[in-house]
C-alpha cells in the first residue's frame, strides 16, 4: 500500500511533524480543526506541508487550483480530488 | 609554453618523476618523447583547433605539448563532453580533431568539420580554450593566453621542486593552473588513484605531497573521511582553497590539522583568471582592497551586493561571450557583505532561493548545517512551491552516525535556532552529497 492510498493519514502525520519541529505538540488532529486559527499554521508552515506532501503523494493540488482551504478536512479533500484525477 | 618546459625538464632531469596518475608514473623524458611523437600525428592539424579528450593529467600535459609542437590550438574539453554533444557542437563547432589518451596509449579522432581557427575565434586571439565548470549553467568556452596564465605561477623558492596534489580535473581552469604551477617550478604532480578521501590520502601519503590546492568541498571530505591523526602525519606545507565560498570554521579546522602549513584562499574564475589570494587565515578579504585594489585586479561592490572585478593584466579575454578589455569592471555573480574591515562572500547570485518574496542564500544555511556534529557537508537549494514560489531544501552528507531521525532533528533545530523561519529547510534528505566535475557542490536539483 502506498502513501497515496491513505492520504488523510499522511496529511495528518505531516501536519503533526511540522508542528512538532516548530516546538508545538498537539494531542490529535481533528478533521474540523482550522489550519490557521486552531492549529496556528502560518503560510510558511503550509508551504512546507504542501512540498512534503508532494514528495510523498506525488500531487500538489495548489498548482492548478486556488480553492480556499480552511480546515484539515478541506485540505484532505483537495488531495483526494487531485489523486482521483491522476488515476 | 608547456613544450618548452618539458624540453628543459627532460634536458636537466630526464629520469626524475614528473607526474603520477594513480599507479602510473611519468618522468620528464617520457612526457617529452610522448609529446613529440603525438605532435607528429597532429601536424596536419596545424593552425586548427584540437580538442583534448582525456581526463588523465599526464595525458593532458602530453596532449598540450603535442598540440604546441604541431602548431595546433588546444581546446580543453569539459569532462561531460561527448563527440555528439549537441550543445557543445552548437556553441563551439570548429574542432578539427580530438586527442584521446588512456593508459599511455594515444589516438587522434578526426572530426567531420575540419575547421581552421583563423579568424573564427570567439575572441580574436587565443592560445588555449577552456570551458567554465558549469556549476550553475551549461559549460561555455573561454579563450586564454599563455603569458597571462603563466603570470599566476608562484616562482619563489618555497614553491620550487615541490610535490603537488592534483585534486582538480586537469582540464579545468583550476586544474590547468596547478599543472602549470607544478611544471614551471620543476615539481611533481600527484593525481590520486581515486577521488575518495581514502584514495586521496593514500596518494598524498605515498608521494609525500607538500602542496595541495582544492575546493572547500574537497578539503571537507578529506577532513571528515580521514582520521585527523593520519592527516597530521602528512608533510603538507601549503594549502590553497578556491572555487567556492571559504568559511572560517573550515579554515580553522585545516589550520588545526595541518599546523605547519600555510593556508591561503584564492579568488579566480575560468573567465577572469586569478584575481587575488588571501593569506591571513581569515575568510573573505580586507575591505581596504575595495579602495587599494588587490594583486591582479581592482574591486568594487555593486548596489545589489555583487562583486565587480576589473583585471589589469589581460588575464581575461572573454566574459559571458563578450570580449573584455583591461580596466572594465565585470559582474562576477558573487554576492558579498561588508562587515567591519572585511568583505565576506555570501554566495552566488544565481543560487539565490526566493521564498515568498524573501531571498535566501544557500551558503548561509549550509554554514549552519555544517556546524552540527556528524555533518560532513551540506548542500542547500531551492525547490518549487505552489504557495511561496520556492522553499529551501537541504541534502546533507553525514559521517559516523546511523540514527537518521536523530541527525535530522538536530539539523532542523540548529536551523530553527539560528535562522529565520523561511530559511529553515522545508525538506531534508540525509544522503551522500555528490561532487560535480569541478569538485564543487552541485546545485542543480
Amino acid at each position: 500500500m502506498s502513501a497515496a492510498d491513505h492520504p488523510a493519514e499522511v496529511i495528518k502525520e505531516t501536519i503533526v511533524r511540522v508542528l512538532r519541529e516548530g516546538g508545538r505538540e498537539v494531542p490529535a488532529i481533528a478533521d474540523d480543526d482550522l489550519l490557521r486559527e486552531s492549529l496556528d499554521l502560518d503560510s510558511m508552515d503550509l508551504a512546507v506541508i504542501v512540498v512534503r506532501l508532494e514528495q510523498q503523494l506525488g500531487v500538489d493540488p495548489f498548482r492548478t487550483r486556488r480553492t480556499p482551504v480552511h480546515t484539515v478536512a478541506d485540505l484532505i479533500a483537495q488531495y483526494q480530488q487531485s489523486l482521483s484525477q491522476t488515476e | 609554453m608547456i613544450l618548452q618546459t618539458l624540453r628543459e625538464g627532460a634536458a636537466v632531469r630526464p629520469d626524475d618523476l614528473a607526474v603520477v596518475v594513480g599507479n602510473r608514473t611519468w618522468n620528464w623524458n617520457e612526457l617529452l618523447q610522448h609529446a613529440l611523437k603525438l605532435g607528429k600525428g597532429l601536424q596536419k592539424f596545424a593552425n586548427a583547433r584540437v580538442g583534448i579528450g582525456t581526463a588523465d593529467a599526464g595525458a593532458v600535459i602530453i596532449s598540450l605539448a603535442a598540440a604546441e609542437a604541431a602548431g595546433a590550438s588546444p581546446v580543453l574539453l569539459p569532462a561531460s563532453f561527448a563527440s555528439d554533444d549537441s550543445h557543445l557542437a552548437h556553441s563551439f563547432p570548429q574542432l578539427a580533431a580530438i586527442v584521446h589518451g588512456e593508459n599511455g596509449e594515444f589516438s587522434i579522432e578526426k572530426c567531420a568539420a575540419h575547421g581552421r581557427k583563423a579568424n573564427d575565434s570567439p575572441t580574436g586571439t587565443e592560445d588555449i580554450v577552456l570551458f567554465t565548470s558549469g556549476t550553475s549553467g551549461p559549460p561555455h568556452p573561454v579563450a586564454h593566453r599563455w603569458p597571462a596564465l603563466a603570470d599566476a605561477v608562484r616562482r619563489s623558492d618555497r614553491f620550487r621542486r615541490r610535490r603537488w596534489l592534483m585534486a582538480y580535473q586537469p582540464r579545468s581552469f583550476a586544474g590547468l593552473a596547478v599543472v602549470l604551477q607544478a611544471l614551471v617550478t620543476s615539481g611533481v604532480l600527484v593525481a590520486p588513484p581515486d577521488r575518495t578521501p581514502g584514495g586521496v590520502f593514500k596518494g598524498m601519503s605515498r608521494y609525500q605531497v607538500e602542496m595541495a590546492s582544492a575546493t572547500p568541498t574537497y578539503f571537507r571530505s578529506l577532513l571528515h573521511g580521514v582520521d585527523a591523526n593520519d592527516l597530521r602525519r602528512l608533510n603538507v606545507k601549503h594549502l590553497t582553497l578556491g572555487g567556492e565560498v571559504v568559511d572560517q570554521p573550515l579554515l580553522d579546522a585545516l589550520a588545526e590539522v595541518f599546523a605547519a602549513a600555510r593556508i591561503t584562499h584564492i579568488y579566480a574564475s575560468t573567465e577572469l583568471g586569478v584575481c587575488f589570494s588571501v593569506r591571513d587565515g581569515r575568510a573573505g578579504f580586507p575591505a581596504a582592497w575595495l579602495e587599494s585594489g588587490a594583486e591582479r585586479c581592482r574591486l568594487r561592490v555593486a548596489a545589489d551586493g555583487q562583486l565587480l572585478v576589473a583585471t589589469s593584466r589581460g588575464s581575461c579575454s572573454q566574459f559571458n561571450g563578450q570580449a573584455c578589455g583591461d580596466g572594465d569592471f565585470f559582474p562576477t555573480g558573487d554576492l558579498v557583505e561588508i562587515t567591519g574591515d572585511r568583505v565576506h562572500f555570501i554566495g552566488r547570485q544565481s543560487d539565490t532561493i526566493h521564498v515568498g518574496g524573501l531571498k535566501v542564500l544557500p551558503a548561509r544555511v549550509e554554514q549552519i548545517i555544517r556546524r552540527v556534529p556528524h555533518v560532513a557537508d551540506a548542500r542547500v537549494y531551492g525547490v518549487d512551491s505552489s504557495l511561496t514560489g520556492q522553499v529551501v531544501a537541504a541534502a546533507v552528507q553525514v559521517a559516523g552516525i546511523s540514527d537518521e531521525d536523530a541527525i535530522r532533528s538536530s539539523i532542523l533545530s540548529a536551523c530553527r535556532r539560528n535562522l529565520p523561519k523561511y530559511m529553515v529547510p522545508a525538506t531534508l534528505t540525509v544522503s551522500k552529497a555528490s561532487l560535480t566535475d569541478g569538485d564543487k557542490i552541485s546545485r542543480r536539483a
